[in-house]
């Protein structure tokens, strides 16, 4: 991995037009010094990034080189700053890597947008005349989504598919009702993706598998109590993960149930719902564990009455490097299966919504259920 | 397949394809596919999570071994051969109780009612529901013994829940006659549905990424026909000789090892007409319909259509090699051809007169595989008698191994006050645009069957129509005594395959 070139601009006058021009002579540049002349211009799609400050950018930086290295991308990256002087400028790099497999090294480009001020509300223009046609736009908004901030409300309106991270939610409840509202909100046209959600992916997953074996499937009909248990913000003991509220919001919403009450007891939250005449309990617990990282799910277990009562649990070990399954129907049948469990990070997440196209109603009606429940806490 | 479509947990989860529970019977366990292939991939489905956990491998051989014995060999042989070469304990540890061996013998019957009980047993122990995969991975010889002990011992179509299916590797048959018998002696004791005749390259991503390239692009159908195209070249070349399989080799030879089989299902992509949707139904349909319309190669004209050769000694990637007849268990005298280059034509509408140049051979100066279409030259008039020499065909390539990928040569201006043309490459990488790795062929092939889908196995028609196109060569040459070795290890193959295009004014691409 190396960075060819980098031309920074300093100009209060920024220009779109010049900015295309040094793209054109880096890769012209880039042509030259190859002496093969082998290297490889790839992009499928414009990736936005916007940091709120410029602590982050050195990690969000190290991010795109690697989601780009899989999903080769013009990245636009907006820095802000609110606290500095009003200032905006702009300059381009590129960054090549040799995929394994392959003897040409394929290069992408950047352009990094740092403003501060009162001018960051310029910045959206900007990366909206450097996006590459016909190809599409990603964003990834690296904060909290807010509905009515101008710089939000002109990003998404220019993309396709935007990615946040409810797990950086400093207050999930109010956070999340103002997620559900982005979503529920007619003019929004673009396909939110979780960060957080797509952790929950590997639990979905194994959740749902117990049920597609059609000797158990019936149970899922039956089931009247779900434990989950997760390691709570160290900041906030009381504070409930947001990620076991999405999957408690995932399981309600799938499963058509109505909430009728909750209650905080203990530090743990017990929702009362209707499943048509049956009743189900829901429990957010802290777990007990303390090797388990603060804000993960330790633990999900279903629990169903039947003639023979059946248990499904999906832990994670406490070194988060497996994920145990475990079936019990009586006393007679236990299974146990252990997997790998590679928590993935940021940037593989990242590669991985970007390989999804259209919209997530099912991770949209877990985010309603969600907030819903959080609400009935709180109030 | 189960009622996965009735879990309200399942939508939106993505995973689209969740497998039923069930054992897979590996006949051959102590072989070498099984440790060098099956075992491992079907452990790495696992560690994904692509399999349930009601899942079970029963190793079925004659060598006495306990289910210990056998598990202690299966860890060593994912060290060993996975990608990873690692196995993690804990995971491997809830992997090895769902595996089990049984010591018998496919001619045996007493072999299988054990197996019978024995299967019983797992479905309690591990919740395999019944259902079965038998895997064939022993000595062709045996394919006929085994699917009739399964049949009369009531494992291919059992009473009451579960399904059953059966994977055969290959080859399928040395011949036309033996393949029929093989296909019949199948059918005898399963439907066709039951049946998963494997062919490796049909599991390979490109192979697959070809459909989609030709019919998810509408700016290639319309010109993918005799209109536009000259001829098509399709090269599948191995640099290595037969390494320590020489013994089979030497009773097989490339027509029937990789031309019959592998060649034919690539250049079946490359000719079919657009199935009506994705499934293994029309899909094959039309794999084996445009096959149908292969020009039969007459006996009696054999070498007007076909060029065989024999590597001689030589060197292969700075090294040097062995000649063929000097390899390990071969004939010093062997026929076997190691190299052989056809021309078919295809008698349907699309593909009148448009002739298709396929080659495979071993010990070629590098691994490829390869289709270049090669498009009709354009009208030369709008240039300059100069300018005009210049002019070349365009050429779409589709790499298949390695470095997948597409390229097309299209003739572009040299800057400056006079015309001149000079070609260049537009090129697509599957590697540079997608930085994932595909799946190995046995992991796809595998989870396939498990979940039912026949779409990347060779049905009955096909492995047959193989042998129908290929048996008037075979015959010929028979008959005649090949002057071989005639092509030197590390070259491009006999002069005859360059003389087969350079009568028709064509050349071999060298890829
Ligand atoms: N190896 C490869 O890479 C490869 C690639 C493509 C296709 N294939 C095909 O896959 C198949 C298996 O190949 P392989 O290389 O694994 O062969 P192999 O190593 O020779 O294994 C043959 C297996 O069959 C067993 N066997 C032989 N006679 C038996 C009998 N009477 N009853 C029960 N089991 C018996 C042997 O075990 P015991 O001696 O213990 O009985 C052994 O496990 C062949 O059809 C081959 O063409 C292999």
């Amino acid at each position: 991995m190396n960075t060819m070139s980098e031309q920074p601009r300093q100009s209060p006058d920024i220009n779109v037009g010049m900015i295309e021009r040094e793209l054109t002579s880096l890769w012209k540049a880039a042509g030259e010094e190859d002496e093969q002349g082998g290297i490889i211009r790839a992009c499928l799609m414009n990736l936005l990034v916007y940091v709120p400050d410029d602590q982050l950018a050195g990690e969000v930086d190290e991010i795109i080189t690697e989601v780009t290295a899989e999903h080769p991308s013009r990245a636009l990256l907006i820095i802000a700053d609110p606290e500095a002087e009003p200032f905006i400028e702009a300059h381009v790099s590129s960054r090549c890597t040799i995929p394994s497999g392959m003897s040409k090294q394929v290069c992408c480009e950047q352009v990094t947008i740092s403003a501060g001020g009162s001018l960051i509300g310029e910045a959206p223009s900007v990366v909206t005349a450097l996006l590459l046609s016909d190809l599409p736009v990603c964003l990834w908004w690296h904060a909290a989504p807010r509905l009515g901030d101008k710089t939000f409300e002109r990003l998404v309106a220019a993309s396709d598919r935007v990615i946040i991270d409810s797990a950086d939610f400093t207050n999930p409840h109010e956070d999340m009702a103002a997620l559900a509202a982005v979503l529920g909100d007619d003019s929004t046209r673009a396909a939110f993706s979780d960060l957080n959600w797509a952790r929950l992916t590997p639990w979905r997953s194994l959740v749902a598998g117990f049920y597609d074996v059609a000797e158990y499937r019936p149970l899922l009909d039956r089931l009247e109590r779900v434990l989950i248990e997760y390691a709570p913000p160290p900041e906030d003991r009381d504070a409930i993960s947001s990620r076991s509220a999405l999957l408690a919001g995932w399981l309600t919403s799938r499963l058509g149930w109505k909430l009728e009450s909750a209650a905080r007891k203990d530090g743990s939250s017990v929702f009362e719902l209707r499943a048509g005449e049956r009743k189900v309990s829901v429990e957010l617990v802290p777990t007990s564990d303390p090797a388990i990282k603060p804000r993960l799910i330790a633990r999900v277990t279903l629990e169903s009455a039947a003639e023979t009562a059946a248990s499904f649990k999906v832990a994670r070990s406490a070194d988060g490097s497996r994920i145990e399954t475990h079936v019990a129907i009586g006393e007679e049948r236990h299974i146990q299966r252990v997997l790998g469990y590679d928590d993935r990070s940021e940037s593989a997440l990242i590669g991985r919504e970007l390989e999804i196209l259209g919209r997530d109603r099912v991770y949209e009606q877990a985010v309603i259920s969600a907030g819903e429940m959080l609400n009935a806490i709180s109030s | 397949m189960t009622s996965t479509n009735d879990n309200p947990l399942r939508e939106g989860v993505r995973l689209e394809r969740t497998a039923d529970p069930c054992t897979v019977i590996i006949f051959g366990a102590s072989g070498d596919l099984t440790k060098r292939k099956l075992v491992p991939a079907l452990y790495r489905l696992t560690q994904e999570g692509l399999l349930p956990a009601e899942f079970a491998i029963l190793g079925f051989a004659r060598s006495k071994m306990s289910h210990d014995e056998f598990r202690a060999r299966m860890k060593d042989a994912i060290a060993t051969y996975s990608e990873a070469k690692s196995v993690d304990e804990t995971v491997w540890e809830s992997f090895a109780k769902g595996i089990y061996y049984l010591a018998g013998d496919i001619n045996n019957p007493e072999s299988y009612k054990e197996m019978s009980a024995l299967l019983d047993q797992i479905d309690g122990e591990r919740g395999t529901a019944g259902n079965r995969v038998f895997y064939l991975s022993t000595s062709p010889t045996f394919y006929s013994e085994a699917v009739a002990q399964l049949g009369a011992a009531g494992l291919a179509r059992p009473e009451g829940k579960g399904w059953t299916r059966i994977i055969i590797e290959k080859p399928f048959g040395h011949s036309l006659e033996s393949a029929r018998e093989l296909n019949v002696d199948v059918a005898k004791v399963f439907n066709e549905d039951q049946v998963y005749r494997i062919d490796h390259y049909l599991g390979k991503e490109t192979v697959q990424n070809l459909m989609v390239f030709r019919f998810a692009n509408g700016i290639f159908e319309p010109i993918w026909n005799r209109r536009y195209i000259d001829h098509v070249q399709i090269t599948n070349a191995e640099s290595i000789g037969v390494e320590d399989r020489g013994g089979y080799y030497d009773t097989s030879g490339v027509l029937r090892d990789m031309i019959q089989n592998h060649v034919f299902q690539v250049l079946s992509h490359v000719v079919m007409e657009p199935p009506m949707e994705f499934s293994a139904g029309e899909v094959r349909d039309e794999k084996i319909k445009a096959m149908r319309a292969v020009r039969p190669i007459p006996r009696d004209r054999v070498n007007e259509f076909v060029v065989r050769g024999q590597y001689g000694p030589g060197s292969v990637g700075g090294k040097s090699a062995a000649g063929y007849r000097e390899e390990k268990d071969v004939k010093p005298e062997s026929a076997t051809e190691t190299y052989a280059a056809l021309k078919l034509y295809f008698d349907n509408w699309r593909w009148a007169g448009v002739p298709f140049y396929l080659r495979s051979a071993k010990r070629m100066p590098k691994r490829v595989t390869e289709i270049a279409i090669h498009f009709k030259q354009a009208p030369h008039m709008l240039f300059s008698e100069t300018t005009a020499q210049q002019i070349e065909p365009n050429v779409l390539v589709v790499r298949i191994q390695p470095d997948e990928g597409i390229t097309m040569r299209i003739g572009a201006k040299v800057p400056g006050q006079v015309t001149r043309i000079r070609w260049v490459n537009m090129d697509f990488r599957y590697g540079a645009s997608f930085g994932v790795a595909s799946p190995e062929a046995y992991e796809r092939l595998l989870l396939d069957c498990i979940l039912g889908d026949a779409t990347l196995y060779a049905r009955r028609d096909m492995t047959e129509r193989g042998w129908e196109i290929v048996m008037p060569i075979l015959e010929a040459w028979q008959e005649a005594k090949p002057d071989f070795p005639n092509y030197e290890a590390g070259s491009w193959g006999p002069k005859a395959a360059d003389d087969l295009l350079e009568r028709e004014g064509r050349r071999w691409r060298r890829p």
